[in-house]
């Protein structure tokens, strides 16, 4: 057993970030690569100032070579949302994000349809009710202090970018107090593959309410142990999100 | 359902698996000593301002870990943790992980705008030892933004935490090993479980009382005998119907 230099450094151990830069499935594309880094900045979901990993474990991670990974980061130092550091300490890290970042957001979610839109709301309706519902009987103390802070957090956001982020981890502590691993990780995924839709949902100050007043009442369900009322009030978040997203884009992404 | 013994066998049963179950953590709460002597030798006032442990304390603390993560079966991670008892959202982390037959450094992300966050100062293995001041073993957890899996995690605070720093060195354990193991120390006690200070069931010889489970909610159990076990917070009880 050894330890390796700094080189090796582990900055792709947190499932976020595996997913962020999970293996393209159409190998070899600067862009592609350049695009998922971009979105990823421009939701907040890379902050300013944050490491990427070194560019041999980002290529191997994306599965493509360093000189196509090297052409995605060029791409992005020139649009200004990267630096890189060279030298002893260095590395390549955010700048910052885009200047509209409900632009970046349109520009994700105009591919969906209709039925991506109930699909993604299908599978997160499961997985947070399915959550809430274990949290129920197995949450911890901790794990009702983090989820009351998960609640705060979405009440006070003063923005779509910090309520989005703070829904997002409000799900993922409800997966962490059902105790599965497997849960929390479908959560995590989940979370980032539905972040454009909920940074535009969440520009709308009411909906924040409505979904942050729900969470409020599925904690305490969690915390008395009410199972069936834990996974109601997930299932209603959920739906609350989801027929929001529907008006939205049935006004082509364009009201706020 | 019960066991093949008899209440009097089920009790020594249950003091052997007691023995047995503060022995497998055993080793590692000394690697975790060790590593407090070193974390108290460390410039945790400066480091805890600027986020930054200096390399020379790094190398130190390293050795400790390393060594902790080789010799300690049941170890797949090691390190420290401080923060101003001022400024409780300032802090440095230092870790080192398993990987493969490597351990290297884990680089947590510590920038609150990141989806990927470790909030390490309101985390349960940083906050229940400190509120404790002694050895803790945290019951299986999912450890969010930090392994991402389910975790049991032995910490103890360091000596430093008198200074106006809190100190935690800690390290987290393979949970499914040490839950396999544990068990099996309990099948001879049968039926019987091994709870937090919460009661909640860490581990469990009835099929109905999984990992996690307040025991409470499990209504066709009562418990029957219980041993405390001080070192670590948590309990054996033996069930019955």
């Amino acid at each position: 057993m050894n330890t390796r230099p700094e080189r090796s450094l582990d900055l792709l151990s947190t499932f976020t970030r595996r997913v962020l830069f999970a293996p393209l499935a159409d190998q070899g594309r600067a862009g592609a690569v350049a695009e998922r880094l971009r979105t990823a900045i421009s939701l907040g979901i890379l902050a300013e100032n944050e490491l990427l990993p070194s560019e041999t474990d980002l290529a191997a991670q994306f599965n493509i070579s360093p000189v196509t990974l090297r052409d995605a980061l060029t791409e992005l130092r020139a649009a200004g949302l990267v630096t890189t550091r060279r030298g002893r300490g260095g590395g390549t890290v955010v700048s910052g994000p885009l200047p509209d970042q409900r632009r970046a957001s349109i520009e994700e979610v105009s591919s969906l349809s209709s039925v991506d839109l109930r699909d993604l709301a299908d599978w997160r309706r499961t997985i947070g009710a399915e959550s809430a519902r274990l949290a129920a009987r197995r949450a911890s103390e901790r794990d009702f202090t983090l989820l009351d802070r998960g609640v705060e957090n979405l009440e006070n956001a003063s923005d779509a970018v910090d309520a989005r982020r703070a829904d997002s981890r409000y799900y993922i502590e409800l997966a962490a107090a059902s105790q599965s691993a497997r849960l929390s990780r479908a959560s995590i995924r989940l979370q980032v593959e539905y972040a454009s839709v909920l940074t535009l949902v969440y520009a709308h100050e009411t909906t924040r309410k409505s979904v942050s007043s729900l969470l409020r009442t599925l904690t305490l369900a969690v915390r008395e142990a009410r199972v069936d009322e834990a996974g109601r009030c997930a299932a209603q978040a959920v739906d609350v999100v989801a027929a929001r997203a529907a008006t939205l884009r049935g006004h082509g992404w364009e009201i706020s | 359902m019960t066991g093949p013994l008899g209440p009097l066998a089920r009790r020594r049963a249950l003091e052997d698996a007691a023995s047995s179950i503060v022995a497998l953590t055993a080793p590692v709460f000394e690697h975790l000593h060790q590593m407090a002597d070193t974390a108290n030798r460390l410039r945790l006032r400066e480091a805890t301002a600027t986020g930054v442990l200096p390399p020379p304390d790094v190398e130190l603390l390293e050795r400790a870990a390393v060594a902790a993560i080789r010799d300690g079966k049941l170890i797949t991670g090691a390190g420290m943790a401080a923060v101003s008892e001022q400024q409780v959202n300032v802090g440095v982390i230092n870790w080192w992980i398993l990987r493969g037959f490597d351990v290297v450094p884990k680089r947590h992300v510590l920038n609150p705008r990141s989806d990927s966050y470790y909030d390490f100062s309101h985390s349960r293995w940083f906050q229940v030892p400190a509120e404790r001041g002694r050895p803790t073993l945290i019951a299986p957890y999912v450890d969010s933004w930090g392994t991402d899996d389910l975790t049991i995690t032995a910490a103890i605070p360091s000596p430093n935490s008198g200074a106006g720093i809190t100190t935690i060195v800690a390290a987290d354990l393979d949970a499914r090993a040490y839950l396999q193991e544990v068990e099996e120390l309990l099948w001879p006690a049968r039926p019987a479980a091994l709870i937090d200070a919460e009661d909640r069931a860490v581990a469990s010889t009835v099929a109905e009382i999984e990992t996690g489970v307040r025991l409470t909610s499990a209504d066709n159990w009562a418990v029957e005998d219980r041993i405390d076990l001080v070192d670590l917070g948590w309990s054996l009880v033996l069930l019955t119907r």
